[in-house]
């Protein structure tokens, strides 16, 4: 494992120090382009803008998150069970240091980790993912977001996505004022045709440093997604947990798109771009149930599974797949997930259905039914349980 | 000129053994932290069991033997005098406990008890902590092991004394085919 982050960690520093060759590329070209000469001007721009980018991204990079999110913190009293999941994961991926927990005030099913390092750093979960979601569940979506923490994704990520925006902030801009150029070069003639070379040079530059700024952001992020789902079920030891929590999530009925950036969507366990940052659910679900099947679980395992899914492996760090396959919850003879005590979360889910207007309904088979306050009363429905005649209207007693 | 080679050698030599020395250091760190993280775990059970059966026994109370044998394997972890006892005597803990809440299965009052759900679920969640220690530990273990064996390290290992570390086994038989306890 410790081989894995330090090549991991390898792994993203060349990346971002491709990024930032790229950013200085393209600072430079939108230099010449402005004015001949002045590339060195236009570097100096780029770079300070990834610096203030980076600063305010480190420094409250995760408070901002939080905040557009509408996540707020909790402690082991509120949410006595979701404490517990983080608290088994942070054992089970041998973190030091417990992460903040935040709960996300959004019917939308999703989660996401943040924070500069791994003593540092918060678990964000929305009250949507909590309601649709059972022990074994959450355990895997905290499992994964637990991976990135471990896996030193969430600086990385943030550095390649300040970096990708700097550059297409200046693209943007360029594509906005390309005429400015020629009113300030009309003023000295004198090289027009090195110039122009360099014009030409400058503008492909930018439009190839662009893309290519983005594609690196999305490969390197879908890379991570992969990495940390294979992380979960290392964590786990359990893929079928994550498989049905992400199988849930994206057939969510209030979806899972939270109201961040889409510089942030990369974080999410979600993202809301399925062809951008994240790979498609599906196969991430497809690789974690032939992982299941498989009866045992590493990240060379995961590795063959992706590959088997179409997918690449190729930015997966050679040291992960070197570590050793570890039959499912076996190896450690951990007794298999215990069955999930629904009780407290669905009790404190209750009481919110209570406030947002929903009707419980004691059916005389013991079953407890919801109706929502928009169905309309005088409708005849029945108990899904034991089929008994229920009214959608109010009790009469 | 002869000389400045041996030294050369000599010097990459002793940095080579350094670092392999360093490794083995770090990861015997490791395997101890993971222990330590197990210990801290069974003593949070340990706490855990005074209110468990205090909440309990006034609506168990022709359950005397399973609640009896939670307390005495209880006592008996906490005076164990060898791992390999304090491994068996935690074990059967467990399985005390698991008897303990299929037994609450038939208390519909316990049950609605509020008390009792939540320390229902903190069993249910020291249970799978003690698990994924376990797991973690074995893990390191594993990696500690492994690196100690390969080749040049298993001489340095030699040298410096790092001797094998044990895995927490779960040696009991029954244990292993132990049936799924409904916690819920």
């Amino acid at each position: 494992m410790w081989e894995l982050v330090r090549r991991n960690q390898i792994k993203s520093l060349w990346l971002v120090v491709f990024m930032g060759a790229l950013l200085i590329l393209t600072g430079w070209a939108a230099g010449e382009w402005f004015a001949p000469g002045s590339g060195a001007a236009g570097v100096a721009i780029a770079g300070f803008l990834a610096v203030i980018l980076f600063l305010i991204s480190y420094f409250a990079g995760g408070d901002i998150l939080l905040a557009l999110a509408g996540a707020r913190q909790v402690e082991k009293q509120d949410a006595p069970q979701l404490y517990n999941i983080v608290e088994e994961m942070r054992i089970a991926s041998g973190l030091q240091a417990m992460p903040r927990m935040y709960i996300m005030d959004s019917p939308a099913a999703n989660a996401f980790a943040a924070g500069r390092n791994p003593e540092e750093s918060v678990v964000a979960v929305t009250e949507g993912l909590l309601r649709i979601c059972n022990r074994e569940e959450l355990q895997g979506v905290i499992a994964h977001e637990m991976a990135h923490i471990k896996h030193r994704d969430i600086l990385f990520m943030t550095l390649l996505a300040v970096m990708a925006g700097a550059i297409s902030i200046i693209a943007d801009f360029m594509s906005e004022r390309w005429w400015l150029r020629s009113r300030i070069s009309s003023r000295d003639s004198d090289d027009n045709k090195a110039a122009a070379v360099v014009m030409i040079l400058g503008l492909v530059l930018i439009i190839f440093g662009a893309l290519a700024a983005r594609l690196i952001w999305f490969a390197a992020s879908r890379t991570r997604e992969y990495l940390a789902d294979a992380g979960a079920a290392v964590f786990t030891r359990n893929p079928e947990g994550l498989a049905s929590a992400l199988e849930k999530i994206s057939s969510s009925i209030a979806g899972h798109e939270l109201p961040v950036p889409k510089v942030a969507q990369a974080m999410l366990i979600a993202g809301a771009n399925l062809f951008s940052t994240h790979p498609p659910m599906a196969n991430r679900i497809n690789i974690l149930r032939q992982l299941a099947g498989g009866g045992q679980v590493s990240y060379q395992a995961y590795a063959m599974a992706l590959r088997a899914a179409g997918g690449r492996s190729g930015m997966f760090p050679a040291a992960a797949l070197k570590e050793p396959a570890l039959p499912i919850a076996s190896l450690t003879q951990r007794e298999r997930g215990t069955p999930p005590p629904a009780n407290l979360r669905r009790e404190t889910l209750d009481a919110a259905r209570v406030r947002a207007g929903y009707r419980m309904h004691a059916c005389e088979c013991g079953a407890k039914i919801k109706i929502p306050a928009r169905m309309p009363p005088g409708l005849s429905l029945s108990c899904p349980v034991c089929g008994r005649p229920v009214r959608s209207g109010p009790d009469r007693p | 000129m002869g000389l400045w080679i041996v030294l050369g050698v000599v010097v990459l030599g002793a940095i080579f053994v350094i670092a392999i020395y360093n490794g083995l250091v770090t990861m015997r760190n490791q395997v101890k932290n993971g222990w330590t993280q197990i210990d801290v775990q069974l003593k949070r059970r340990y706490d855990l069991i005074p209110n468990l059966l205090e909440t309990v026994k006034g609506y168990m109370k022709h359950e005397q033997q399973v609640l009896e044998n939670v307390t005495k394997f209880r006592s008996q972890a906490m005076g164990a005098h060898s791992a390999g006892e304090r491994i068996e005597a935690e074990n059967q803990l467990s399985r005390a406990l698991a008897n303990v809440m299929a037994v609450a299965e038939n208390y519909p009052e316990l049950k609605a008890n509020q008390n009792f759900l939540a320390l229902q679920e903190e069993l249910t969640s020291t249970e799978n902590r003690i698990g994924f220690s376990r797991q973690h530990y074995n893990d390191t273990v594993m990696q500690y092991n492994n690196k100690r064996q390969v080749f040049p390290n298993v001489i340095i290992a030699g040298m410096f004394n790092f001797g094998e570390e044990p895995y927490w086994q779960i040696t009991d038989a029954a244990e292993r085919a132990a049936p799924k306890v409904s916690f819920a």
